[in-house]
């Protein structure tokens, strides 16, 4: 177990290296540093003075070389709409973007897989056919008219629940719900096939020929092994979960790192977008070593294998 | 044994007649409109639809701030989201087929720098990808193509490599190779041809994704820039002005949900008619 | 005395998608205590799920029992609650299941879940039925028993799994042991130790066996007593030596004449034309009829019953009256 760890750990240098490398070919793409970092005044002398610090006369290699060292170091440079090094601000607003991940996310996974299940045991009955069809039209549904909706109803209409920002609880409701609803659809449909599948499996039959009741054999010998497809599909639906923070953020004027981001895109403000990239990949990469160690447990085929 | 109500003729039927209105509905956009998509009446603003109190004559579905005919934004927002969407698709498609071949095909060396490559990218939140690259090149129907396009392409990679790799190995492939036959030839002649079904219904639901991040682009200001009538800009105009105008924001989003929903819809009849066994499920 | 367990006028369908397919067509069979029973037929003769049926493990749907009474202490297992029937699954009648490979569950260990039945039924502490599943191991013949029973079944080759099979079926000491094809997956040598495995239990701890198999050099060594099922039907059922030596069926004979290649497998026979008759598309008459050289037009107006034709024998065919020569 302890060797699986730390060998997965072993990739994740690899893997933000490579990040490191994105995010320095997207910096370079996105125009001449020096016009961005300067206004339109800037004198040829700024400019040149500039072009030294960032040292932008080196090669490419010594500047990805450069670049890398200094994100090694936490350093993504200072922010140029607020003062400030640019990783602390993205880190200020990691807090509210793990709230309403998390909230989204376990809503979604708790709520998707039971109705998965339920959609399984029901197969072709009214349970199954209303939950399937709702998660058919949920994955057409796009996600910044949902949260628009919600707005509308429970906001505007009942008045029960803020619009938008930030404050109480109360705020965060709207935003976890929308996230969670987005990535739902997906959970139960994957749960009901999964279910479907490993119902039909041969040590599921030895086990009710060992007098199991249904409740057991579904709780022991069913759902373990059928998790196991969602464990994965979890992982993959990491990406997924980060384009929908970053809407719904935007949507319900969340103070996380997805509307930081898309603010600073705007701005230009080129060091908090590529540290706000960074936090993102690496948030990304520990999650799935993680869906990785959760999965290992669950599976000793994955374990010992 | 029950019949699902949802059968593959029905899904077909169903989402096949939305496809083929909403493609009617972009080739015939100036048809259909009774205003210029653009035309700006500074009277006429925020008037409801035609079925609610203080409805303006002429412009049944209503009006945006500008007084812009929504009903006319609708129809031609529908050419953009119809043209991203299918560009994006046949972009990522030809690359993602392409390269999922050669992989298959060729094996060693290539296939694993082309396989852990798409496999690296899968890794990475294609949305962020795209934000990011909008951000660097800017927003217009054709950047938008290629980011999606480029950003999509590891599906196709993916399903396409597997199904090679297995053909590779049928007796007639191997026949035709040990014939001399041209690498291109054997491809185009006994492998392309037996990925038809799967990549027609792997594109079909594609063009619905596609749909629906260039809609959640132009939504977060990084798609096509305004005044062009696009269904994501339209609904980000109407989160503003929901309080006092909520039909603008949820007429696009009406336009988006029904268009995406009938190709869902036509993508998983067709998945059942050429694949019987996923019927099942 | 009465018999251990009896089964009369079973029958078991599938509803599926081509329309219903009769798997189990009016099956009757006794079965006595500690007696040895095979049950021989081609696939899709009906014989495992002849099997699954008489401890209503048919997945359903598709699956479903329409009539007919499995009696067992006095009670017949068809018509008794799901809750009174988990007393005897696995408890008084066990199974084991052709695939060694899938029929253990992967994520637990073998231990855990031989332990499952021990706890289940016989409510024994989790120490306790540590140490009987310990034993128990090495009664199936499994060495270092204490180190296996912490295993995985991946862990573990096919026939040890099959051996775990064993030991769990008979942890709760069951009166029978329905065994569903056990060495059909497995080497040849191997299929053999399984086999002695099986009889030396069925002697030492006195149960009864039903065999299903499509090897008859397994049934001519084996078993005491045999049904010959055909398209879901008992077509003969005979004591194992007579049978041999004079099959009344015409199937039954048409089996035999493929005898000579003993180890091969009879999933099809060349010594009988034709195929056996799709389950959605059965005739009128004997399902046999369209591949027997005896067959008579009366063969085909309804399907014969069993009747008995000597001591312990019983065939379903018009011709058992006449004389055996021209039978033949």
């Amino acid at each position: 177990m302890l060797t699986y760890i730390t060998r997965r750990l072993a990739f994740v240098p690899v893997s933000l290296l490579l990040v490191s490398f994105a995010a320095f070919v997207i910096l370079r793409i996105t125009g001449d540093p020096v016009q961005i970092y300067l206004d339109i005044n800037s004198t040829p002398e700024q400019e040149a003075l500039l072009r030294g610090q960032l040292h932008l006369d080196e090669p490419l290699p010594i500047q990805f070389a450069i670049f890398t060292w200094n994100v090694l170091h936490g350093d993504f440079g200072t922010s140029l709409q607020f003062s400030g090094p640019a990783l602390t601000l993205v880190l200020q607003r990691l807090g509210p973007t793990l709230q309403l991940v998390s909230l989204g996310l376990v809503l979604a996974v708790v709520l998707g897989v039971l109705a998965g299940i339920a959609c399984a045991i029901r197969r072709d009955r009214v349970t199954d056919f209303v939950l399937s069809s709702a998660a058919l039209a949920g994955q057409s549904m796009p996600s910044f008219w949902l949260g628009i909706l919600l707005i509308q109803f429970f906001a505007l209409r009942l008045g029960w629940l803020p619009t938008s920002g930030t404050g109480s609880v109360l705020h965060l409701i709207l935003p976890g719900i929308t996230l969670s609803l987005f990535l739902m659809p997906n959970f139960v449909l994957l749960t009901r096939t999964s279910v479907l599948e490993t119902i039909g499996e041969q040590y599921v039959v030895t086990a009710r020929s060992k007098g199991l009741s249904g409740a057991r054999v579904l709780f022991k010998h069913v759902l373990p092994n059928a998790i196991n497809p969602v464990l994965s599909f979890l992982g993959l639906q990491i990406g997924r979960l980060v384009g929908g923070s970053i809407i719904t953020e935007t949507i319900f004027a969340w103070p996380g790192i997805g509307r930081l981001m898309i603010g600073s895109i705007f701005q230009r403000d080129v060091p908090v977008v590529i540290a706000a990239v960074f936090i993102i990949s690496f948030a990304i990469i520990v999650a799935n070593l993680l869906v990785d160690i959760v999965q290992s447990l669950v599976d000793p085929r994955i374990r010992l294998g | 044994m029950r019949r699902p109500l949802f059968d593959k003729r029905l899904k077909m039927t169903l989402g096949g007649g939305i496809v083929v209105a909403a493609i009617l509905m972009a080739i015939f956009a100036p048809l259909l409109s009774p205003f210029d998509p653009n035309q700006q009446d500074l009277l006429q603003r925020l008037k409801p639809p035609a079925w609610s109190a203080g409805a303006a004559a002429g412009h049944w579905l209503g009006t945006d701030n500008f007084g812009r005919d929504l009903w006319s934004r609708i129809a031609f927002g529908s050419r953009i989201s119809i043209l991203v969407g299918v560009s994006a698709m046949l972009l990522a498609g030809v690359l993602g087929t392409l390269l999922g071949m050669v992989a298959g095909y060729k094996g060693g060396r290539i296939e694993q720098v082309i396989m852990r490559f798409a496999d690296a990218q899968l890794a990475f939140p294609d949305f962020l990808l795209a934000i990011l690259i909008v951000a660097a090149i800017g927003g217009s129907a054709l950047n938008l193509i290629l980011v999606l396009g480029v950003s999509g392409w590891m599906i196709y990679a993916r399903v396409t490599f597997g199904l090679t790799r297995s053909l590779r190995e049928r007796p007639y492939v191997e026949a035709a190779v040990s014939h001399g036959a041209w690498d291109w030839y054997i491809i185009r002649r006994h492998i392309f041809p037996q990925l038809v079904p799967v990549l027609t219904v792997v594109s079909t639901l594609q063009v619905a994704q596609m749909i629906l991040a260039e809609t959640a682009l132009s939504f977060l200001g990084l798609g096509i820039p305004p005044p062009a009538p696009s269904w994501g800009n339209m609904l980000a105009e109407g989160r503003d002005r929901l309080f006092v105008a909520p039909w603008i924001a949820n007429l696009s989003g009406l336009a988006i949900i029904i268009v995406v929903w009938g190709i869902n819809m036509l993508g998983n009849g067709l998945r059942e008619h050429l694949d019987p066994r996923s019927g099942d499920l | 005395m009465a018999p251990l367990l009896s089964v009369r006028d079973l029958h078991t369908r599938f509803h599926t998608k081509r329309g219903v397919a009769t798997a189990v067509d009016h099956v009757s069979f006794d079965l006595a205590a500690g007696e040895f029973l095979g049950i021989v037929g081609e696939s899709g003769s009906g014989k495992s799920v002849t099997a699954l049926s008489l401890l209503r493990l048919i997945a359903s749907p598709p699956g479903e029992i329409v009539g007919g009474e499995v009696s067992f202490a006095g009670q017949n297992l068809l018509a008794l609650s799901e809750g009174a029937l988990r007393h005897i699954r696995g408890n008084d009648i066990a199974m084991i299941f052709q695939e060694p490979m899938t029929s253990l569950n992967p994520i637990y260990t073998v231990g855990d879940q031989i332990m499952e039945s021990l706890i289940q039924h016989l409510r024994l502490s989790r120490r306790a039925a540590r140490d009987r599943a310990i034993e128990l191991l090495d009664q199936v013949g499994i060495t270092s028993p204490a180190q296996r029973v912490q295993e995985y079944p991946h862990q573990l080759s096919g026939g040890m799994r099959q051996r775990v099979m064993i030991a769990m079926a008979i942890s709760c000491n069951p009166q029978i042991l329905i065994a569903d094809e056990p060495t059909t997956a497995l080497d040849v040598t191997i299929q053999a130790q399984i086999l002695d495995q099986l009889r030396a239990l069925q002697q030492e701890l006195g149960l009864a066996v039903i065999l299903i198999t499509h090897d008859l050099g397994v049934i001519a060594e084996f078993v005491s007593r045999v049904l010959v099922m055909y398209a879901g039907r008992v077509v003969e059922e005979s004591p194992v030596a007579p049978l041999f030596a004079q099959p009344l069926h015409p199937y039954a004979q048409g089996l035999l004449q493929s005898i000579p290649q003993i180890d091969r497998d009879m999933e099809r026979l060349e010594s009988i034309d034709g195929v056996v008759p799709s389950p959605f598309d059965m005739p009128p008459g004997c399902a046999f009829a369209p591949r027997c050289r005896q067959v008579m037009d009366a063969c085909r107006v309804a399907p014969p019953d069993l009747r008995a034709a000597g001591p312990d024998r019983r065939a379903a065919c018009l011709r058992l009256n006449e004389p055996a020569d021209t039978a033949r």
